[in-house]
């Protein structure tokens, strides 16, 4: 039974991340892997960039278990916050939650099957830091079976952490979902409150290493054997006292399912405790494209995942221009000093880049198609266009996306006084991207919708076009912002952002083409 | 009204249905009936434009649903068996959606709101979110979307399941009121006792291909449709 559930589990992950429609062919699917496999690849290399200086240098002074206390925190803190939300959904937002509850299974048996894709994305999230990690380890160090196997238990030992810690905070968020139901924008400022102590609780810890890294030895001098980190870090070199972690942790996971299945019917049943409130009926009228936009905006707001996962620009981006008008004094006087209008460009054109790689974290049109879901029967059956339905998709996009754009880079050119060409530029620049990323992301979300998720977390965060998405938005950022400094010294920087928004609009028109011509037929063929 | 011309649609190597004929007048409630899988659904949805077609032509008022999909949906609506509503919306949120797709105005659709909440008792719910309905409200409530618009064809499947037998009443005395007035009803129904009082016409369909049809007297003639059904399903 249990076995079966799992079974189930997994083929609706594997389904959302690879696609199970009738028309998918082998070919299709074998190109998705492989794509998915390239994108992680590429994400293992950035933690690796980290991973194998520290090393080096950690292997210097003898005190490698720093090393895997270091990375294994990382991994446990980046994992964690990725998964954190899944865990709340995967768990209690189910749509098969009663009909399992229905059946001859046991409470514990649904739970455990639920975690599942918990477990398996804790294993995913860890991965992407942890193989790095020893593969580093090899490359500085050289190779040893001993630490091999070591650093295997230590790999599930942080991912049994991973998880535990994902299912614990996810029954928090549940909790805080089930007292505050209904309200999605108190839901989402209160992860908002979270996040920012995370955050900076991260600057913190970012801090305290650094200090750690620099005072090496005097760190690792005044570390008895007992210290946590010290033997977290040891798991690999198999020291007796360290393995007890991963029992440890294996029995924090089950006590963490038993609590989880103590609360589970009360809380997926919250959803359902009506209030009758009396609220005044409305009866304004929009224009049909106008009614459809309010639409895609209420399903945005309906929900504290989507708006989380897919609006973090939108948080971020004034945030971090105001934190960025703060320490410009920094960067203002470095360029009243430098005294050079090139490196006024080039730093004008670096904060593009960065607003363009913030910008592109906003990914609501790509599984708004997805979510959809059972539901498209309703627009398909109303007399509005396919094309208009796909347009209010895409202005949603935007107009979560520009406004706060345009203030990061309308802050950009006062704080920088730059002159008029420039700020032309750098507005044509960040404005064409988040266009491209426009239909890019409308594109991905028509041609590999999943209608068929059991919980709206599979569209928004694990399906094969949102990680494609976000992965391969960066890749193009960076394909476009690296030829800039390499041909430097043939064609000047105005000229290359000129292009390259000719480039990058060119492209927008073709996919604007697509949309008109085959979006539309794709999207009424799903 | 209606008319189906050599409607094939297939999944795959399945023949989901075969070279259907199907023609339904002004003032007629046309009954479709058939096992589990026969495929009145896909039938049904090919009607409204949901569900693309391989052959065949489907025409409402002389429009193809095919080179007009906008004009014909605007004098259609669409009931599905099971009405998965925006559940994030209200009902009251939902309803605005509908009028403002159909372009419906202010005062007449506060009118037509009440008129139709009344009718199927939904009026003090309509302040709440469609994920709290059950599964005979989010019926009622589909069944007001697709009424509010004064449709001129309504294609429904299954429309009586979930319905509490005062609102399946309210429904039927309605499609009648609808089909008197010009317009014309297109339903499936597993219920036959309904089809056989209320339809005017009625189809079996049997895997994909229609075996028998035409006026409810002519089609079951001194036996009860039941009979009728069963002896052609074999």
């Amino acid at each position: 039974m249990l076995k079966a559930l799992i079974s189930k589990q997994i083929s609706e992950l594997f389904q959302s991340l690879f696609g199970g429609s009738k028309k998918s062919k082998k070919v299709s699917t074998i190109g998705k892997i492989a794509l998915l496999v390239f994108l992680f690849l590429c994400f293992m290399y950035i933690f690796s960039v980290v991973a194998l200086p520290l090393a080096f240098i950690l292997e210097e002074y003898d005190v490698m278990w720093l090393y895997f206390a270091f990375m294994a925190t990382t991994a446990v803190v980046f994992s964690t916050i990725t998964n954190m939300f899944t865990a709340s959904s995967a768990v209690y937002g189910a749509k098969d939650n009663d009909t399992l509850l229905s059946m001859p299974i046991p409470l514990k048996t649904i739970v455990i099957a639920r975690v599942s894709s918990v477990l398996i994305m804790a294993l995913i999230y860890v991965s992407l830091v942890y193989i790095p990690t020893i593969v580093c380890y090899f490359i500085a160090c050289g190779f040893s079976m001993k630490v091999l196997v070591g650093s295997v238990i230590s790999y599930l030992t942080v991912t049994i952490l991973v998880f535990a810690l994902s299912c614990i905070l996810g029954y928090a968020v549940a909790i805080i979902s089930s007292k505050v139901k209904g309200n999605n924008l108190v839901k989402v400022a209160i992860a908002i409150a979270f996040f920012s102590v995370y955050f900076v609780f991260i600057m913190k810890i970012d801090t305290i290493l650094n200090e750690i890294v620099s005072s090496l030895i005097i760190f690792a001098n005044n570390v008895g054997e007992n210290n946590i980190l010290y033997l977290f870090g040891n798991i690999p070199f198999m020291n007796i006292k360290s393995l007890l972690f991963f029992p440890i942790t294996i029995a924090l996971a089950v006590m963490v399912v038993f609590l989880l299945s103590k609360s589970f019917v009360e809380i997926i049943h919250s959803e359902k405790v009506v209030h009758r409130r009396k609220t005044k009926m409305n009866y304004n009228s929009k224009k049909p494209f106008a009614a459809l936009i309010s639409r895609e905006f209420s399903r945005f707001t309906s929900s504290s995942t989507y708006m989380l996962n897919c609006s973090l620009s939108t948080v971020m981006l004034p945030i971090m221009t105001v934190i960025a008008v703060y320490n410009s004094k920094m960067v203002t006087d470095m360029i009243v000093s430098a005294n050079d209008a090139l490196l006024v460009e080039y730093v004008i054109f670096m904060i593009a880049i960065v607003i363009c790689a913030i910008g592109a974290m906003n990914d609501c049109v790509v599984c708004s198609t997805s979510l959809e879901g059972e539901n498209i029967w309703i627009v398909r059956s109303l007399p509005c266009k396919t094309r208009d339905i796909l347009m209010a998709k895409l202005l949603m996009q935007w107009l979560l996306t520009i406004p706060v754009v345009l203030i990061a880079t309308i802050t950009t050119c006062v704080v920088l006084q730059v002159n008029l060409i420039q700020a032309v530029l750098l507005h044509l620049f960040v404005l064409s991207f988040m266009v491209f990323f426009g239909f890019y992301g409308l594109f991905l979300g028509v041609t590999m919708a999943n209608l068929n998720w059991v919980n709206e977390v599979t569209a928004i965060k694990q399906s094969a076009n949102v990680v494609i998405y976000l992965f391969s938005s960066w890749i193009i950022i960076a394909l476009v912002a690296v030829p800039a400094f390499v041909f430097g010294e043939f064609i000047s920087i105005k000229l290359y952002i000129l292009l390259a928004c000719c480039l990058l609009l060119i492209i927008s028109f073709a996919l604007y083409f697509w949309m008109e011509k085959y979006g539309v037929k794709k999207f009424e063929s799903l | 009204m209606l008319k189906i011309e050599h409607l094939t649609k297939k999944y795959g190597d399945k023949v989901a249905v075969d070279d259907l004929n199907i023609e339904i007048k002004s003032g007629e409630i046309y009954g479709f009936i058939g096992h589990n899988g026969a495929g009145k659904t896909t039938t049904l949805k090919a009607c409204c434009g949901i569900l693309p077609f391989e052959e065949g032509n489907i025409t409402i008022n002389g429009l193809s649903i095919k080179d007009n999909p906008i004009e014909c949906k605007k004098i259609m609506a669409y009931i599905p068996d099971n009405p998965d509503l925006y559940g994030y919306m209200t009902a009251n949120k939902y309803l605005n959606f509908i009028c403002d797709i159909y372009q419906i105005d202010k005062s007449q659709r506060k009118q037509l709101i009440n008129k139709y909440a009344d009718l199927f008792e939904l009026t003090n719910d309509l302040g709440q979110t469609i994920n709290g309905y059950s599964h005979g409200m989010k019926q009622k409530l589909a069944l007001i979307a697709a009424l509010i618009h004064d449709p001129k064809l309504i294609i429904m499947d299954e429309p009586f399941v979930g319905l509490d037998p005062k609102a399946a009443h309210e429904v039927k005395q309605l499609m009648r009121n609808i089909c008197d007035n010009g317009g014309a009803i297109f339903f499936s129904t597993h219920v036959l006792e309904v089809a056989e009082k209320l339809c005017d016409k009625i189809a079996i369909i049997k895997n994909g291909k229609l075996i028998k049809e035409g006026l409810v007297n002519e089609v079951i003639g001194d036996d009860s449709l039941e009979d009728v059904f069963l002896e052609l399903e074999g």
